[in-house]
């Protein structure tokens, strides 16, 4: 059987009990702290990434987008380091379903929570895209993460957004964003080293 | 190929052939995890395992993880590496720890030197 957090689990998967149920108010409490302090807050005021340090690692995420009916599923690798950065690698890069193929992204993670083996982060990723006869201008693909891990649970879950901008673009500036955006969610698990 | 292996234990991994070649369908840049099996007088071993996956071609269309597993011994003074990898290819959705389900491991040897600013 496929470890929790593999394949079409997630959320729903997981209610086996009362050690379930301290999972989730746990998770709520942390997410209500970084709701709380991303709101109040300023950049300066942002946990440092030591508070997180059970996030620091690599992980194995699945994301299932539906389109007319269809279940797309597609498989990524994050790392988050130590150092604050982070680093994308996705089975969709070469362009499916439509969409330009896209450079493996890179960019930065912070803490924004954490509370006895939880951690509550934000992470943003910036890629490129290439040029097809369908859409021939490369752009900036910028990714917004945000998420929560369970080290006790080894339970990592997601939402991400992804917008453009054209390649010589701001990706931080929301006026430079090409209208629309995609959103999904991921689930995964951290990836260890094996005997 | 480049491989970066970080303080906090994540691992990166460059290509050349990433594009595809000799029939081998193209890849993603790899990432993953590493671990010390032993260090002694600046020298020591790691053993680090990488995922990508690769993509359709005409002639092999299902897309695939791919799992690579290093092992490794380095020299700090010489700054010199050398390992032996072996690569298992599955389909997208295969639990990387099920080995069973991979296809027939290749493997191969390597030797590099470490990068830095001055040699």
């Amino acid at each position: 059987m496929s470890p929790p957090g593999f394949f079409g689990g997630g959320i729903g998967v997981w209610f086996d009990g009362r050690r379930e149920m301290t999972r989730i108010f746990k998770l709520a409490a942390v997410l209500f702290a970084s709701v709380t302090a991303t709101s109040a807050a300023t950049a300066q005021d942002d946990l440092d990434l030591s508070a997180c340090i059970d996030a620091v690692g690599s992980y194995l995420l699945l994301r299932v987008e539906e389109d007319d009916g269809e279940e797309r599923l597609g498989r990524m690798v994050l790392s988050l380091t130590n150092g604050g950065h982070a680093f994308l690698t996705d089975s969709a890069q070469v362009g499916l379903y439509g969409q330009q193929p896209f450079t493996g992204g890179g960019g930065a993670w912070k803490c924004i929570g954490a509370e006895d083996g939880f951690a509550a982060i934000k992470a943003v990723i910036i890629d490129f895209t290439f040029s097809t006869p369908h859409d021939p201008q490369a752009k900036i693909k910028r990714l917004d993460l945000e998420a929560t891990y369970d080290a006790r649970q080894d339970v990592f879950e997601g939402k991400a957004v992804v917008r453009h901008t054209p390649l010589s673009g701001n990706p931080f500036d929301a006026v430079q964003m090409e209208d629309g955006k995609d959103e999904f969610s991921v689930t995964g698990r951290r990836i260890t080293v094996p005997d | 190929m480049l491989l970066t292996l970080t303080v906090g234990g994540n691992a990166l991994f460059t290509d050349s052939a990433q594009s595809g070649i000799y029939g081998y369908q193209p890849f993603t840049d790899a990432q993953c995890v590493w671990e010390c099996l032993g260090e002694a007088d600046g020298s020591g071993k790691v053993r680090v395992m990488l995922l990508d996956f690769t993509s359709s071609t005409a002639r092999e269309p299902e897309a695939k993880i791919a799992r690579m597993d290093f092992e490794a011994h380095y020299n700090m003074e010489s700054g010199e590496i050398t390992g032996d990898a072996i690569l298992r290819l599955a389909p997208l959705t295969v639990d990387p720890y099920d080995v069973e389900n991979f296809n027939a491991p290749r493997d191969y040897s390597f030797s590099g030197s470490r990068l830095g600013f001055s040699r």
